[in-house]
């Protein structure tokens, strides 16, 4: 017994000493949102359900995200620290992806499973969110790019990427997802 | 947060019952601290160090019944798919004179997905237990779900919640065959990026074709990488 507290008390210990890139995302309510974001929730809430905010920090900026689902379909929107709309991104099927951006998944890997697919549509700077919203609601605007993550396995072993595809196939970004494990919770 | 709150009453009133005196219910407590490294992109090991006391009301006390030392490889077969072999050496004798050792074999597949936040895992096992002079094949199969207690991912010094329901079959050449089912629920931490502690509430309905029985159990388990 003795063993064992003195184990994780020296675990605890490794705790304060380790120096980590500092990374959290956190489910918020509505009212600590920025007041631009509130301002346009009655655009995004009329009709919807599910309704969740989060607030993001990639160790540099904070970020603010809304995800709701609309008519059967999953948006999620995402606003800078001052609330300002960053882009838009709609969960869609792989049967809605365009040709060109399929033969691009392809060509990296031997077998590919794509886990997540969205289309994304990027706010220009001094552009009106609003009109933003309601075009992409109404399905009036084509997106600027798709974004997928994709599992396959690769000529190194089994990866996953997020890939940022443009609407004609053109690859745009490819990260590499970095996989929380989960040995803890073999169920 | 709508999820969170019915689970924390849940796992209080589960606590109490485990508390409560039942003297037809023996109640037990396992920890356990699990060490894995990660050989390559698709080989796995870990070895794991487990201990189990059992509450006695009569004096009070908690008393070991066994450690057991145990490894696991687990090889990925898939883009969410493992398969594992594992051994197992149970030291029982030295604590409870009735209790034989146990040499334990383990071939294991598991899978899981995870379309948005919660993930899904199915776990099938068979294991080839030899207890003493006596061998026994159990197969079993086990669901679980788990999902981080705040956001959508899982990050540094944040919870995360699990729930597991399983069914085990023994089989021995002298004896009926045994049915076995269980339960459990928990909470984890995400300590350091390569620590966690874990703490699950476990209850298992005991040989259900015979005399029924119930045991509750309290796991508490620390995985640390390497």
């Amino acid at each position: 017994m003795r063993a064992y507290c003195l184990f994780f008390l020296l675990l605890f210990g490794y705790t304060a000493i380790a120096q980590v890139k500092y990374e959290k995302e956190e489910r918020i309510q509505k009212e600590a949102l920025p007041t631009a974001v509130v301002k346009l929730l009655p655009l995004m809430e009329t009709q919807a359900k599910r309704m969740r905010y989060y607030r993001e920090f990639d160790g540099q900026s904070i970020s603010y995200e809304v995800k709701f689902k609309k008519h059967g379909i999953h948006f999620s929107v995402e606003f800078n620290q001052d609330g300002q709309l960053e882009d838009i991104e709609v969960l869609i099927s792989k049967s809605a992806l365009p040709t060109a951006v399929l033969e691009t998944v392809k060509t990296d890997f031997q077998r590919v499973k794509l886990t997540r697919i969205q289309k994304q549509f990027v706010h220009p700077k001094g552009g009106n969110p609003a009109q933003a919203l309601q075009a992409v609601f109404e399905n009036q605007i084509a997106p600027t790019a798709y974004e997928l993550e994709v599992s396959g396995k690769t000529q190194n072993g089994y990866r996953q990427f997020e890939l940022l595809i443009a609407p004609s196939g053109k690859l745009l970004k490819k990260s590499t997802i970095l996989t929380k494990t989960y040995e803890h919770v073999v169920h | 947060m709508w999820c969170t709150k019915p689970f924390w009453l849940i796992a209080f009133l589960g606590f109490g019952v485990f508390v409560q005196a039942q003297q037809a219910t023996p109640r037990f407590l396992e920890s356990q601290l699990v060490v894995s490294h990660k050989l390559s992109n698709t080989y796995n090991a870990n070895l794991a160090f487990s201990s189990r006391m059992e509450y006695e009301d009569a004096n009070s006390s908690l008393p070991t019944g066994f450690v057991q030392l145990s490894h696991f490889s687990t090889f990925r077969v898939g883009n969410n798919s493992h398969f594992g072999l594992g051994l197992m050496y149970r030291f029982a004798e030295d604590f409870e004179a009735k209790s034989p050792n146990e040499f334990r074999l383990t071939q294991q597949f598991h899978t899981a997905t995870k379309p948005n936040v919660v993930r899904y895992a199915h776990r099938f096992r068979v294991e080839e237990r030899f207890v003493g002079a006596e061998t026994y094949t159990r197969l079993r199969y086990s669901m679980g779900i788990d999902f981080p207690l705040n956001g959508q991912a899982l990050d540094l010094k944040e919870a995360y919640t699990l729930y597991n329901a399983e069914s085990l079959l023994q089989l021995n050449n002298n004896q009926s065959p045994r049915v076995d089912f269980r339960i459990s629920g928990g909470v984890g931490v995400l300590v350091t990026p390569k620590t966690k502690l874990q703490a699950t509430l476990q209850y298992r309905f005991e040989q259900l074709t015979q005399n029924q029985t119930g045991r509750w159990f309290l796991l508490l388990g620390g995985y640390i990488k390497i």
